[in-house]
């Protein structure tokens, strides 16, 4: 299932690895709430982690601009969070609309 | 303070303290951040430009200050720099075990030890895949020899100055570590990508080591 989930969004995950990458200087926007991060106890550097090594799971165009996608994956730590963000690809803008840490 | 709380409406915060980065010490962004609120939770919202630049900034800010690390700054680092414990420790000639110990603060890094990671650190944050610096499987990069005597040159004085830095074990606990970032401007409108000021939009602040 993730295979075929990582063949299915591929582009999405090309792109927001690459986002996350990007290391020359840049206006890449990155929007968040700080008590969304605060209450899931996941800090930049964690989302970092995963939008750089994380998969895309699901990605659905919204009606205004930019697609609402999930990405999953490990905070640099092997421990997996789970967060949904927008993105505006055109203007290389990410918000995070929502983040979890999966316990199992 | 404002009177209503309306999406896109800023909020005025100046300077803005990062509490959400992860890092164990005050990270304050004198500019360049903008705040907002949520349409739907009414929640505020901050926008930071450049957020991986402001990551790297603020890695080379603290190896450059000659605090000793503590254990949970070299945890932040590791993590900022986007490489794993496992790694970092075989870079570091440690076991894993002693590593972790570390990053836990039940053992104490040596000194050379935290040098090498402060100088590595340093480096990884300026590469585009940071991991690579820790990785003894990649090979080393071929220079033309014109460029070597200088890169080389460059490259004993960089080195010198993490080598001779004298780590302060003693210091005021009380003496919270702050480090301070702003934001020159950015690219100019309508260039193409890769074209930017000569002042890129950088965040700077904390370690002036490459001005010196």
């Amino acid at each position: 299932m993730v295979v075929e989930q990582q063949l299915e969004f591929k582009f999405q995950t090309e792109w927001i690895r690459e986002y996350a990458r990007a290391w020359s200087p840049m206006e890449a926007g990155f929007t968040y709430a700080p008590e969304v991060l605060r209450r899931a106890n996941v800090f930049i550097v964690d989302l970092r982690n995963l939008l750089r090594n994380g998969v895309v799971t699901y990605d659905e165009k919204l009606d205004g601009p930019g697609a609402l996608w999930i990405v999953e994956g490990d905070d640099g730590d092997g421990n997996l969070i789970v967060a949904e963000i927008v993105v505006i690809s055109e203007e290389l803008d990410v918000t995070v609309r929502s983040v979890r840490r999966v316990v199992y | 303070m404002q009177h209503e709380r309306e999406a896109g409406v800023p909020v005025v915060h100046k300077p803005y303290h990062v509490d959400t980065l992860g890092a164990p010490f005050k990270v304050i962004l004198k500019n360049g951040v903008k705040f907002g609120v949520d349409k739907e939770t009414g929640e505020e919202t901050v926008s930071i430009p450049d957020t991986i630049g402001l990551i790297n900034a603020v890695v080379r800010a603290r190896v450059c200050h000659a605090r000793k690390l503590n254990g949970e700054e070299i945890k932040f680092l590791r993590k900022a720099v986007g490489v794993r414990a496992k790694v970092l420790a075989e870079f570091l000639d440690m076991t894993p075990e002693h590593f972790s110990r570390c990053e836990n603060g039940m053992k104490t890094m040596s000194v050379q030890s935290e040098k090498q990671f402060r100088i590595s650190a340093y480096l990884a944050s300026m590469l585009e895949t940071p991991e690579d610096m820790f990785n003894r499987n990649i090979p080393k990069p071929k220079l033309p020899s014109n460029a070597a005597k200088k890169i080389e040159q460059s490259a004993v004085d960089f080195v010198k100055v993490f080598m001779s830095m004298k780590i302060e074990v003693f210091f005021d606990p009380d003496n919270e570590l702050s480090f301070e970032f702003s934001r020159s401007p950015g690219r100019k409108k309508g260039s193409k990508p890769g074209e930017f000021d000569t002042e890129d939009g950088n965040w700077s602040g904390g370690c002036d080591l490459l001005a010196a």
